[in-house]
């Protein structure tokens, strides 16, 4: 009677193994696509790089020579590389807290309800959604040392004195390029806050009015911690997007004035595809790599965390 | 009975296979001096095949239109199936680097502005069977076109033609306030001081564009500062007359322009021109052939070019040129039609000349001949037909190599002007802008 109770509890035991591995490999062949296609658009891009880096590889020369990191302490030796990076990462943290900021506020706004929502929430979009060359361009105009409109109107309303010169002056052309990057990206920002604050059930802020609480308490203490997980995922975003945002600052000011507004995504194409020194180039485009990995890794492990409670 | 004949492997051979081995050899022959549309016909291997053609978008746009339909046309007369591609200038770097890398893409493609000719040529087809020709023909090539597409004695380009940018002066403020005709550097900084507080002050961008190179080269070079030795192997910027050139530059802006010129691009000066402000600027003609129908009475009252041409200063008269080149890939699998097309383009000048309206300078002497198509006939650009004495190409007196081409397109130059220019001392100015071209060009060594 055991042995054949023990029989049977084998073949089960056999058939579910059987089934188990079955759902394996057919859960792990549906990733196949999503691998194939972070390897072919991400990972072999990646490595490439890495190999120019590590090469004197230039866009006449098809046979390229390993130099160790000879490219890597050459371009760390480039005051104007140590500039640009200085500049990416001082853009991408003012970016990111008026973004956050100016986003939140939107969200606010978008999520109550009032007459036209829909027109409104499509409107405030518009600015993320327009083609980037449009929008720079327009702005370029904008800020324009001759036909400025922002100027013009400003003057006039005795809001400014003189003319400034928004994208010439080594103090004010950071501050434009990050005011248009701002202005693109907080609809971003904004709508997936409000994503997030559209998930946060009633009843608690309810209970937390009933309770006393503040508007600012009931944000820190329950919207938050709720929506903590969109935030943080928003946040990795955009912050991959703007340090790698080579398009406001090419078509406002190309890096000038005098590489005030130099980032490192400009500097790796001029001296990678505008002088051809490919391996230099690289280098200079990985220099991110080190910043952003600990960055994702924080945000990443703060999420499961948060997850995890 | 035939006549017959021993062939060299001792075969007989009739007379008929005599006289057309022998007639095919003279044809071949007579093949090696004669280019296809002189024989009278395009080579047979062309017939059938098709070229591509990489090219800008000309700053002329009826260029376009017009070299679409010369390169049509003579794919039309030779058989083969051609087709052009413009894309804007600052493209053109990155497009030609990724063709290379893919070892796919055009046939012909240009270079303009920043030649790298030194970069790419183990990739680009020798054209000095070409380009001897068509100096032969046309009376030699100026000395800048062997620095843009000469390396180590061979040809690797076509020198297409160059973009001349002279001084555009308006005439009517300058007699109202009692300027004289400007002919040296002083002269148009004496104007630009007296203009400035009239609203009316001269403009030169000192930025990141590439008005900025040239207009400031120019400049320089009249100074006497050179940017490398005539190799173009060792930089030279560091020396008295840059010192000089420096300060005279700073004083320049100072005296004659505002600040806005830190922050302009290739067009702001056009548009600091036909809106009347400027009193004068340092750029191409297409400045003001945009107003030569909506503005007529600003167009005539602005004069291109100066007595004596480019301005003069205390080391002569150097107008710094914007050059394009024409290469073939190795990679191309239609050699024979790209070399055929180069070789009829490259002496068709007048073509170029005209239908540019000016704008496209030669480099071949002969078409120097006054009066030249296009030039000869319009009184306000009758001056350029004698460019060629003072085009100069970055890189003088060295040849424009891929260090020379590597300052120039991480601006160090207007960089280093800037620094000054805005209160920076002048030593340390200099030292910042000749750390940058010596660590380029030491990078170019090793």
């Amino acid at each position: 009677m055991a042995d054949a109770e023990l029989a049977v509890g084998r073949r089960v035991g056999v058939r579910h193994r059987a089934f188990t591995r079955e759902r394996l490999v057919f859960g792990y062949s549906l990733l196949v696509p999503a691998i194939l296609y972070m390897a072919l658009l991400v990972g072999v891009p990646f490595f490439f790089s890495l190999y120019l880096a590590l090469s004197d590889a230039s866009v006449g020369n098809q046979v390229a020579q390993y130099v160790g990191l000879r490219n890597f302490i050459a371009i760390f030796q480039d005051s104007t590389v140590r500039l640009a990076l200085r500049n990416t990462i001082v853009f991408t943290v003012i970016a990111g807290i008026f973004k956050i900021v100016l986003g939140t506020l939107m969200a606010f706004l978008l999520v109550q309800e009032i007459p036209g929502k829909k027109f409104i929430r499509s409107l405030v979009v518009l600015p993320w959604t327009l083609p980037v060359a449009i929008s720079a361009l327009a702005w370029k105009w904008m800020f324009d040392p001759q036909f400025s409109a922002i100027n013009y109107v400003a003057t006039r309303l005795h809001l400014i004195h003189g003319w400034p010169n928004w994208l010439g002056e080594p103090g004010l052309a950071p501050a434009a390029v990050i005011a248009v990057n701002v202005w693109r990206g907080f609809p971003f920002a904004a709508i997936v806050l409000m994503a997030g604050m559209s998930a946060v059930p009633p009843e608690l802020l309810d209970a937390a009015k009933v309770d006393g609480a503040t508007f600012f308490l009931r944000y820190q203490h329950i919207v938050i911690p709720l929506i903590a997980p969109i935030l943080f995922v928003g946040l990795l975003f955009d912050t991959v997007f703007t340090l790698s945002d080579i398009s406001i600052v090419y078509l406002l000011t190309m890096g000038g004035p005098e590489n005030f507004t130099e980032i490192l995504p400009t500097r790796a194409f001029e001296i990678g595809i505008q002088a051809g020194a490919l391996g230099r180039g690289a280098a200079i485009a990985l220099v991110l790599f080190p910043i952003l990995v600990p960055v994702v890794y924080f945000l990443l492990r703060n999420l499961r965390r948060r997850e995890a409670l | 009975m035939a006549q017959q004949a021993k062939d060299g492997c001792g075969r007989r051979l009739t007379r008929r296979q005599f006289l057309t081995a022998a007639g095919a050899g003279a044809a071949g022959a007579a093949a090696l001096k004669l280019a296809p549309w002189e024989a009278g016909a395009a080579p047979a291997q062309i017939r059938g095949t098709s070229l591509r053609i990489l090219t800008w978008s000309h700053f002329v746009p009826a260029y376009d239109t017009a070299f679409d339909k010369y390169a049509a046309d003579w794919g039309q007369k030779n058989g083969v199936t051609v087709r052009v591609d413009h894309i804007p200038i600052d493209q053109l770097p990155a497009r030609i680097a990724s063709e290379l890398a893919a070892g796919a893409g055009h046939d012909i493609f240009q270079m303009n502005g920043q030649i790298q000719t030194t970069l790419y040529y183990k990739n680009m087809v020798d054209v000095s069977d070409i380009c001897d020709r068509l100096g032969k023909q046309g009376g030699g090539w100026i000395p800048m076109a062997k620095n843009v597409a000469v390396v180590g004695g061979h040809w690797y380009a076509l020198p297409e033609f160059y973009i001349p940018q002279p001084v555009l002066w308006r005439t009517d403020l300058f007699k109202e306030y009692g300027l004289k005709v400007p002919s040296t550097w002083d002269d148009l900084r004496a104007a630009a001081k007296v203009g400035k507080p009239k609203s009316h002050a001269a403009g030169m961008a000192i930025s990141h564009c590439n008005d900025a190179n040239h207009n400031w080269r120019a400049v320089f070079y009249a100074f006497g500062v050179k940017e490398a030795d005539p190799t173009g192997k060792e930089p030279a910027w560091d020396s008295k007359e840059l010192r000089e050139a420096m300060r005279w530059s700073k004083a320049l802006w100072s005296e004659g322009m505002t600040s806005e010129v830190f922050s302009w691009d290739n067009v702001s000066d056009n548009r600091y021109l036909d809106s009347g402000v400027a009193i004068w600027i340092h750029d191409a003609i297409s400045a003001i052939r945009s107003i030569q129908d909506s503005n007529p009475t600003l167009y005539n009252n602005v004069n291109i070019a100066i007595d004596g041409l480019e301005p003069r200063g205390p080391a002569g008269r150097f107008a710094v040129v914007d050059p394009t080149i024409l290469g073939i890939w190795k990679f191309s699998k239609n050699q024979a039609a790209a070399k055929a097309f180069l070789e009829e383009y490259g002496g068709d000048v007048k073509f170029s000349l005209v239908e540019s309206k000016g704008y496209n300078m030669p480099y071949l002497k002969k078409w120097y001949t006054k009066p030249m198509p296009s030039l000869g006939d319009d009184p306000k650009v009758k001056l350029l037909q004698d460019w060629d004495k003072v085009a100069y190409v970055f890189g003088y007196p060295g040849p424009a190599t891929a260090a020379a081409s590597e300052v120039l397109s991480t601006f160090v130059l207007p960089d280093m002007l800037a620094r000054y220019c805005r209160g920076e001392d002048l030593e340390s100015a200099i030292k910042w802008g000749m750390g940058q071209i010596k660590s380029i060009y030491a990078k170019y060594k090793s």
